[in-house]
């Protein structure tokens, strides 16, 4: 297993609010991840992080060596926690649009995942339900043979059958050699395919092992042990 | 990168558009057609007059759409739910800003030529004539007067055109940029900034010519007028490349507020 991502005394703070406090984390390749926190721990703050999409104010991130830019956009399909595609395009158009800018994307698996789901690449998006709109959303970031997914709060807004199809899609899609980031607070629901488990709490990391360690150091799943140390 | 960035720019600004400059050009087909049925009734001179309103609209709309829709489009898809996606793509920020602007610049002088051709449909016959007449009337004085240095001045003020409004928009970007700094209420702080950019400008300007009034006495007004009435020529290049200088600075200017704000500032609602 090599090194994948490294945090090295990662600090970011809104004004006055520290949202990261000197995290240190290293994260191997081929693993399922699970950033796991209560609402405003950090967590999304370390994915905006991790894809460039904030500046730390103090302390080094790298993926595969380098720090987020260009080389590492290339290697990390990132699924945000709201819409982020052009409503007044088609289906078909937002395909073609992540196949113009990710040389690891597969279109065929995109359009296969699609037509399961009965999702035609003509419709617009806009046409779409909150639901669809969702899955079309996973099923591009699923179809990247990227080395690092990170998937935030994927699973936040479904309803448990759809929770089934996020999950399932997740794990059959991605790239055997990569690393899945999960960030949620709906633990259960993920637990069983998770290999390590990461809790965040007030921007600090707290815990970092493999859910088997937690299981058996603990004698507790994650989802008892998360309960129990983010208890109000 | 740059090539895919431009043509998904391209059909995002075009879908937009495009129905303006079809609607422009109907427009003007149907100004002419009712040319054709010219007779002196009311009801042709209400019906020309109106149509002449309407294409003056459709004008006006087309051009202040352009720009609108330059603004808009950077705010929308860098700053918004879209942000996510566009900077997660293997895109530098200044790939971002260069594609942009050149987009929103190629689109204006696209606009600029719809106007010119459908100003062609609505008024050919005598009157198309006469334009052309007098604009090659004007072109000829200035070649007599200033023989080869009016190609020049055609060039400098093309030149000119094209860098006043590349900082132009790089200025409306820059007030985006800014106003996304703000925790809430950015596209207010966003009109905020462009204010402050007029404030900042009306203090220079007032600031630059009392200084002109208080030094008067250091400007050598006499060897000034001199050189204008010996190399009136150079004068007038002296001074088109002088403002081609101030607009290519303040467009560099407001860029690398944008780049810093971009790669450094960054925060996604």
């Amino acid at each position: 297993m090599s090194e994948l991502l490294k945090c090295t005394g990662l600090t970011k703070k809104y004004g006055d609010v520290v949202a990261l406090d000197n995290i240190n984390l290293t994260l191997e390749s081929g693993k399922i991840i699970g950033l796991l926190g209560p609402n405003g721990s950090g967590k999304t703050t370390l994915i905006k992080l991790i894809n460039g999409l904030l500046t730390p104010d103090s302390g080094e991130l790298t993926i595969n060596g380098n720090h987020p830019g260009v080389e590492t956009k290339k290697e990390v399909a990132y699924l945000p926690d709201n819409i982020y595609l052009n409503k007044w395009m088609t289906v078909k158009q937002i395909v073609n649009f992540f196949s113009d800018f990710y040389d690891d994307f597969r279109p065929e698996l995109a359009y296969e995942m699609l037509e399961k789901l009965g999702i035609a690449p003509t419709h617009k998006l806009k046409t779409l339900s909150k639901g669809n709109k969702e899955k079309v959303c996973l099923i591009l970031t699923m179809s990247r043979g990227a080395k690092l997914y990170v998937l935030d709060e994927p699973i936040a807004g479904v309803d448990p059958a759809a929770r089934d199809y996020v999950i399932s899609t997740i794990i059959n899609n991605y790239n055997p050699d990569a690393t899945v980031l999960i960030s949620t607070h709906l633990i259960s629901d993920i637990e069983q395919v998770l290999d390590e488990a990461i809790f965040i709490q007030n921007g600090q990391l707290t815990l970092h092992k493999t859910v088997e360690s937690i299981r058996e150091e603990n004698g507790k799943s994650v989802d008892e042990l998360f309960r129990e140390v983010f208890r109000w | 990168m740059v090539k895919k960035l431009f043509k998904h720019e391209f059909v995002a600004y075009l879908r937009t558009l495009l129905p303006v400059y079809i609607i422009m050009m109907a427009i003007a087909g149907f100004g002419r057609l009712i040319m054709i049925f010219e007779t002196d009734t009311v009801a042709y001179n209400l019906a020309s007059g109106s149509s002449v309103v309407l294409f003056v609209v459709a004008v006006m709309t087309a051009l202040i759409m352009t720009m609108f829709v330059g603004v808009i489009r950077f705010y929308k898809n860098l700053f918004t739910g879209e942000g996510y996606l566009s900077f997660t793509l293997p895109v530098t920020p200044k790939q971002h800003l260069w594609v942009k602007s050149t987009t929103a610049v190629a689109c204006t002088l696209i606009t600029l030529v719809v106007i010119l051709v459908s100003c062609c449909v609505m008024v050919k016959g005598p009157l198309f004539i006469e334009l052309i007449k007098a604009s090659m009337y004007v072109l000829k004085n200035c070649w007599e007067v200033c023989g080869a240095h009016t190609i020049l001045y055609v060039i400098e003020l093309i030149v000119l055109f094209l860098v006043a409004l590349y900082s132009t928009y790089m200025q409306y970007y820059s007030c985006i940029t800014i106003g996304q700094l703000a925790r809430k209420n950015r596209v207010v702080a966003a009109i905020g900034v462009y204010f402050g950019y007029y404030v900042i400008s009306q203090i220079i300007s007032t600031v630059f010519i009392m200084s002109l009034a208080i030094y008067e006495h250091l400007i050598p007004y006499y060897e000034i007028a001199e050189f204008i009435n010996y190399h009136p020529n150079a004068a007038i290049h002296l001074f088109l490349l002088s403002l081609i200088l101030i607009c290519a600075l303040l467009g560099l200017l407001f860029f690398a507020i944008n780049r810093y704000i971009m790669t450094k500032k960054l925060n996604l609602e």
